[in-house]
This record gives C-alpha cells, sequence and structure tokens, in this order.
C-alpha cells in the first residue's frame, strides 16, 4: 500500500502561466512559458509557516522545448535555431549552462539516456525519429607515476 | 518494437509516464469527455486486452462527459504518475464545474484506493487545464500543475 495521504493536500498558485513542463529530481520543476525558462524548487516559507513552491531561477527571453530524461543532471532547451543544455546541480539544484550547440536538424525534442550514448530527437510532423549513439568516449587516462 | 492502439471519436494525448524502473509505462488520454488510464508494458496487446485493463476515470469518480478541450492544443486536461508498480496517481480537471479531482488507483483491481478528492479552483477558468502529475519518492508527495499557475 503506498504511503501517501491524498486526502491531505494543498493549493498553491506558483506563476501566472506554466507551460510544457519537466521534473528533475522530483524538486526542480521547470517550465516554459511564452518566452522564457522557469525553474521552481520547494521552499519554507517563514511568513506563511509552510513548504511553498518557488521561482529561483529564470532564463528570460528563451523561447524554448524543455527536454529531460530520468537519470539526467542535464535538461535541455531546444529552440528553433539552438539547443542550450543547462546542468542542474543534483545537491545544490544550482542551474548553469554547460553547452550551446546549432540545432542544425531542425528538431523540436532532443531526448538522452541517462548513460548519454544514445540521443533521440523528433521534429514536429515527421514520421520518424533520429537516434544518435555516441562515436568517441574521451576518457582516455594514463597512469602517471616517477 | 512494440506498438499501442489508440482510438475513440476525439482522442487528445499529452505525455506517457513510466514507473521508476522504466519497465511499465502508463497514461491518461481524453475521448470526447471521457478520461481513461492504461498501463502497458513492452508487448503487442490485442484489442480486446487494452479494453478489459482500461480504466475508465469518469465512472470511476462519477463525472460526466460535458468536458470540452481546447482543439490547438494537445492537453488531455488530466496527468498521471507512478507511484510504485502497482499504484498511479491520477488527477483530472473537470473543466464546466472548473473542479480538480485526483486520487490513487491499485492497477491490480482497477479500483480507488480511498477516497477521490476535489477542489474547486475558485480563481480559475474554464479555459484552465491540468498539465502535468509528478511524484516525489523522497517526500512521498503527488504534484498536479496547472497551465493557470
Amino acid at each position: 500500500m503506498p504511503r501517501i495521504d491524498i486526502s491531505k493536500y494543498r493549493y498553491q498558485a506558483i506563476s501566472n502561466v506554466l507551460g510544457q513542463m519537466e521534473m528533475m529530481y522530483g524538486q526542480v520543476l521547470v517550465s516554459t512559458n511564452a518566452d522564457n525558462v522557469q525553474f521552481f524548487k520547494q521552499e519554507f516559507d517563514l511568513k506563511l509557516e509552510k513548504t511553498v513552491w518557488k521561482e529561483y531561477h529564470k532564463l528570460a527571453g528563451i523561447k524554448a522545448r524543455v527536454c529531460f530524461t530520468p537519470g539526467n543532471i542535464r535538461v535541455q532547451c531546444v529552440m528553433d535555431d539552438l539547443i542550450q543544455f543547462y546542468h542542474v546541480d543534483p545537491e545544490t539544484l544550482a542551474v548553469t549552462l554547460e553547452n550551446t550547440m546549432s540545432n542544425y536538424m531542425r528538431c523540436n525534442y532532443m531526448y538522452y539516456g541517462p548513460k548519454v550514448r544514445y540521443c533521440i530527437t523528433y521534429q514536429n510532423g515527421s514520421r520518424k525519429i533520429q537516434i544518435y549513439r555516441r562515436k568517441v568516449f574521451h576518457n582516455f587516462k594514463v597512469s602517471v607515476s616517477e | 518494437m512494440f506498438d499501442e492502439e489508440f482510438s475513440g471519436t476525439y482522442i487528445k494525448i499529452y505525455n506517457i509516464v513510466q514507473n521508476h524502473a522504466g519497465t511499465k509505462y502508463g497514461v491518461i488520454y481524453f475521448d470526447d469527455g471521457d478520461w481513461r488510464v492504461r498501463t502497458f508494458g513492452k508487448t503487442k496487446r490485442s484489442v480486446d486486452e487494452i479494453k478489459n485493463t482500461e480504466i475508465n476515470m469518469n465512472e470511476l469518480l462519477g463525472l460526466d462527459n460535458w468536458t470540452m478541450v481546447d482543439p490547438a492544443t494537445h492537453y488531455s486536461l488530466g496527468g498521471c504518475c507512478f507511484v510504485d508498480d502497482e499504484t498511479i496517481f491520477v488527477g483530472v480537471f473537470h473543466s464546466h464545474s472548473m473542479t480538480h479531482h485526483h486520487c490513487l488507483i491499485d492497477l491490480n483491481t482497477r479500483q480507488l484506493i480511498g477516497n477521490k478528492q476535489s477542489h474547486f479552483l475558485a480563481d480559475s477558468s474554464e479555459r484552465n487545464f491540468l498539465v502535468d502529475c509528478y511524484y516525489d519518492s523522497e517526500k512521498d508527495e503527488c504534484f498536479s500543475f496547472y497551465r493557470g499557475g
């Protein structure tokens, strides 16, 4: 039997508009709307004396679709011309831009597997998906000793 | 490879969810006023098998089929998420009465666990809708997020 008691619920308005969204680590809500990407997390509000959802990071001026696969530590913001990879620290939940690439394949969705070996992209209206496999692993290590 | 067939009069599907292990999938979809929940694995099923295991949320929650979705979007006005392999959390927005309903469903018996919960969204509108539901396994909490924030 689940341990949840659904009769104890609370209602909170956290933003004016929420669009397409993804949940990371069960703690961070990444949501898009017309022209920005918002990151929300739960914080304890001393005035209200309860935990509330608060926006703690905002990517202004970005009209994107956010893509995230459970097990990953990055979220992809897929725009018409660019794809940005944001690292969300699992402990501090800090958001940092890690990489930006040109959206040369004009995809609308980009998902990576948890081991970052495979990537799936999809373009709206297309009859098929594209699957990319990681070609090179840059993990060559040399033992250095005197 | 496998495929899962969805058929009906007017269908809207937004999201397919998976359990923690990624071995079981679930979806809530809208069909002309009715919400239906189904779970499936990685094997192809017959139409009869799908019909026999599908859960009609309107019957389970005692809702009418007056709800109409926005034709311009693909949102189904409902969301679901796995709590564990045998339990799924489901939330729907009955737009005509502007009421949010949520419940837990036992996937073995296809019946409610406990009672359904309803909440009238006084500051909402009929155009509002439920975008998605998530489960936080650490705090044992489920979240339902609406378009209207």
